[in-house]
């Protein structure tokens, strides 16, 4: 480009140059044929870029959560155990709140003792059931998975 | 754009406090940016699919050294130039790639104009090409993309302008009327 004043028309499209320079190019454009020829350069060199659009992506990016969903407390109990407890509550709900005997007759005491029997042995299984739930966790959340769909 | 930025701030500080889903929600606004930048630049959908996934998996796991969240953009490609250029090193030295051009015809519809672009492109070196994409389609300021390439601004301007000088010789009527025939 032969004009002395050499403004740089990439930058006026572009939108890189400040408002001052931006007003003195164009007010010099109508007095400068090379100047014009240059812009109208630019421009369709722009313009055909513009024909480029963008590609869909094949599949889509999403990841998982590190930390597996907590189960809400009731959901934590299984109905078998769920069951166990409400019946040993009752016994024990029963032997102070009910007609309060003066001594629990042998076959109450039998099905107490029978009932604590039964509970610990649930709560055992409790914790092992606990125990591996921990370890899922655990092995859920040492790796961050990457899926997609 | 203004919108678009304060959502990305809030979805941000979700996901810095271990939100996954504000995060899902964050790649979703981005990911195909990211892709079509990665896609220019390395050439080949399934590279730029597997980087695209790096990329974002690399900025949830360094979400917490986002300062700025108002940077998200210009750090986001960061990361995904330095993934590209990662892979682009690891392969052949770029040298003169063959050309895809079979597709142009003899008119210039939308579609045989997108094909010369892409050709046109691909003749560039991959850190014009970049300038080019960095600023044409992802419209990112001169001082930005200083930062995402991590060099001063002259050269950004050097690489930009040389390419865009090309670019015009390459996709100007009368190139454009040869390679339709």
């Amino acid at each position: 480009m032969s004009c002395p004043q050499n403004v740089d028309w990439n930058a006026y499209v572009l939108g890189e140059m400040g408002e001052a320079d931006k007003r003195s190019a164009a007010a010099h454009l109508p007095t400068c044929g090379d100047c014009r020829e240059e812009l109208v350069g630019v421009q369709g060199t722009l313009s055909s870029l513009a024909a480029l659009r963008d590609e869909e992506m094949p599949r889509r990016i999403s990841f998982v959560s590190e930390t597996a969903p907590q189960p809400a407390w009731w959901q934590r109990w299984n109905p078998m155990l769920a069951s166990a407890s409400l019946v040993a509550a009752a016994i024990v709900a029963h032997a102070f709140i009910g007609q309060a005997p003066t001594e629990i007759s042998p076959a109450l005491q039998s099905q107490i003792e029978q009932q604590m029997e039964q509970n610990k042995e649930l709560q055992d299984q409790l914790l092992v059931l606990d125990q591996q739930n921990k370890s899922y966790q655990q092995a859920y959340k040492a790796t961050m998975n990457l899926v997609t769909y | 754009m203004i919108f678009r930025e304060v959502e990305d701030r809030d979805l941000i500080a979700k996901a810095k406090r271990g939100d996954v889903e504000a995060y899902n929600l964050l790649v979703s606004r981005w990911e195909k940016r990211v892709f079509n930048y990665l896609l220019r630049l390395v050439r080949n959908r399934e590279d730029a699919m597997d980087v695209s996934q790096d990329v974002f998996l690399k900025a949830y796991q360094n979400l917490a050294k986002l300062d700025d969240a108002g940077k998200f953009a210009g750090w986001l490609f960061r990361i995904a130039h330095n993934e590209a250029f990662s892979l682009l090193r690891k392969k052949k030295p770029e040298g003169e790639l063959p050309l895809e051009t079979g597709g142009v015809g003899t008119g210039l519809l939308p579609i045989e104009l997108s094909v010369a672009v892409e050709s046109a492109l691909a003749r560039l070196n991959a850190d014009q090409r970049e300038a080019v994409l960095l600023k044409v389609y992802q419209g990112f300021k001169f001082e930005e993309m200083a930062e995402i390439l991590e060099c001063p601004v002259s050269t950004v301007k050097s690489r930009l302008y040389t390419a865009l000088e090309l670019l015009k010789t390459s996709l100007s009527p009368q190139a454009l009327r040869s390679s339709a025939r």
